[in-house]
């Protein structure tokens, strides 16, 4: 067991020199500077008397304790303080002229009240006035209204009328169109008439002297008729020898057709000969 | 509210600083001293022990009076500064109070029964040195920060006792 400590404190010792040996050239010389001017102060402590240092820690602690009590560190220090009586000074010049401006604009809130009271009662006794200004406007207004409305329907009849009447206007001008047109049909028919009139006359004149004329060709008629039966008469004896005749033209036709044919052969005798007379 | 409030928190923080420094080490390496394996004592010597216990008390006592100073101071202010680097420069003491101690170089003597078998020596004292250089960094940290404090006072304080719109003034 003994032998496993020894080993176990061997690893220890084996890692403490490793670090050791490597923060040695680091901080070796800082710790035999560090060395050097202890030993000189340490010279200087007192050995084997300890109630020397329990008076020195003793005055320490009452030393601390009263320069901490005396002194917390929360008081403001002097030239802070006179910044502050500055500050102050300057608040109080704020707060005065605060005060006086709030003085002053009291001063002009009651004098801007008491206008606005009286401006209040001015406007109330105007707006009376003016409630009653306003009834008497509602009742003219409503009167106007009336007759505004009455005005209206008369307008609105008036617009109807005048709608009727540029209607009937229209009427009238077509009407007027109309009857110029009829005049001057009536012009035009009189003087037709008037022509017709001329022409009636001059027909009844025609018709009296056609009259005489058909009396005359009814006595003409007469005749004629006369004569007609005459001719009828000399027709019949005509027919009689027209039918005579067309026999002998039917015969003569026969003839013709024969010389005909005879005619024929003598032309082309004749070409014959005109051909050779020719060459 | 800021008074009590710093207070509360000063001694806090030195009852953390004497636990770790002062009570946890004391009770270490009392528990060390007579320490025993399978029946076999690993003892420190007499002298040694109370080396240790003695740099352990006196610089714990230090550590803890500073913190409580530190830690009741009001933030970013030049006495939080001052003893924050006074409270490093004596941790480092208290570090290397143990090379004096002898506990960088811790000899555990093996007794059976009567008869002194032999001792166990660990040496730590270059871990100490590897420890001092990180203090030696942080130290520089809080130097910076006091200087800060001490170059920037104006507008820190500006800052803290900015009033804020509807806010509330502590003085």
């Amino acid at each position: 067991m003994i032998i496993l400590a020894v080993d176990f404190i061997q690893i220890i010792a084996d890692i403490v020199a490793a670090i050791l040996n490597f923060l040695n050239p680091i901080v070796s010389p800082m710790g035999t500077f560090m060395v050097y001017w202890m030993e000189y102060v340490l010279q200087f402590f007192p050995q084997n008397d300890l109630i020397v240092y329990v008076s020195i820690a003793i005055a320490i602690v009452i030393l601390g304790l009263i320069v901490n009590i005396a002194w917390p560190g929360n008081k403001r220090p002097g030239f802070l303080k006179k910044v502050d009586e500055v500050e102050e000074k300057i608040e109080r010049k704020v707060e005065e002229l605060d005060e006086k401006v709030e003085a002053k604009a009291k001063e002009v809130e009651d004098k801007v009240e008491e206008k606005i009271a009286e401006i209040e009662t001015k406007v109330k006794k105007k707006a009376k006035k003016a409630q009653k200004k306003a009834k008497d406007l509602e009742k003219k207004a409503e009167t106007l209204e009336e007759r505004v409305e009455e005005i209206d329907e008369k307008i609105k009849k008036k617009k109807k009328e005048k709608i009727k009447t540029e209607e009937l206007e229209e009427k009238l001008d077509e009407l007027e169109e109309k009857a110029e047109k009829l005049e001057d049909l009536a012009e035009e028919l009189e003087e037709e008439a008037e022509e017709l009139e001329e022409e009636a006359e001059e027909l009844e004149e025609e018709a009296e002297e056609l009259e005489e004329k058909a009396e005359e060709m009814e006595e003409e008629a007469e005749e004629m008729e006369e004569e007609t039966e005459e001719l009828e008469e000399e027709t019949e004896e005509l027919e009689e020898e027209t039918e005579e005749l067309e026999e002998e033209t039917e015969e003569l036709e026969e003839k013709a057709e024969k010389l005909e044919k005879e005619a024929d052969t003598d032309d082309v005798e004749k070409e014959l000969d005109k051909t050779t007379d020719k060459e | 509210m800021g008074r009590l409030f710093n207070v509360v928190k000063g001694i806090i923080f030195m009852c953390v600083y004497i636990a770790t420094t002062m009570v946890i080490p004391f009770l270490t390496f009392t528990w060390v001293k007579e320490v025993q394996i399978l029946g076999v004592g690993i003892v420190l010597t007499q002298h040694d022990y109370d080396n240790i216990i003695f740099w352990i008390s006196a610089f714990g006592l230090l550590i803890s009076a500073t913190a409580f100073f530190n830690y009741s101071s009001p933030k970013q202010s030049i006495r939080k500064g001052t003893f924050a680097m006074v409270q490093i420069i004596l941790n480092c003491l208290y570090i290397w109070s143990y090379k004096f101690s002898g506990a960088t170089e811790i000899r555990f003597e093996i007794v059976f029964e009567i008869a002194n078998i032999g001792f166990i020596s660990i040496n730590v004292q270059n871990m100490v040195m590897l420890y001092m250089g990180v203090y030696f960094l942080t130290i520089l940290l809080k130097g910076y920060d006091f200087f800060d404090f001490l170059l920037n006072r104006k507008t820190i304080r500006e800052k803290r006792y900015k009033k804020e719109v509807g806010g509330n003034d502590l003085s």
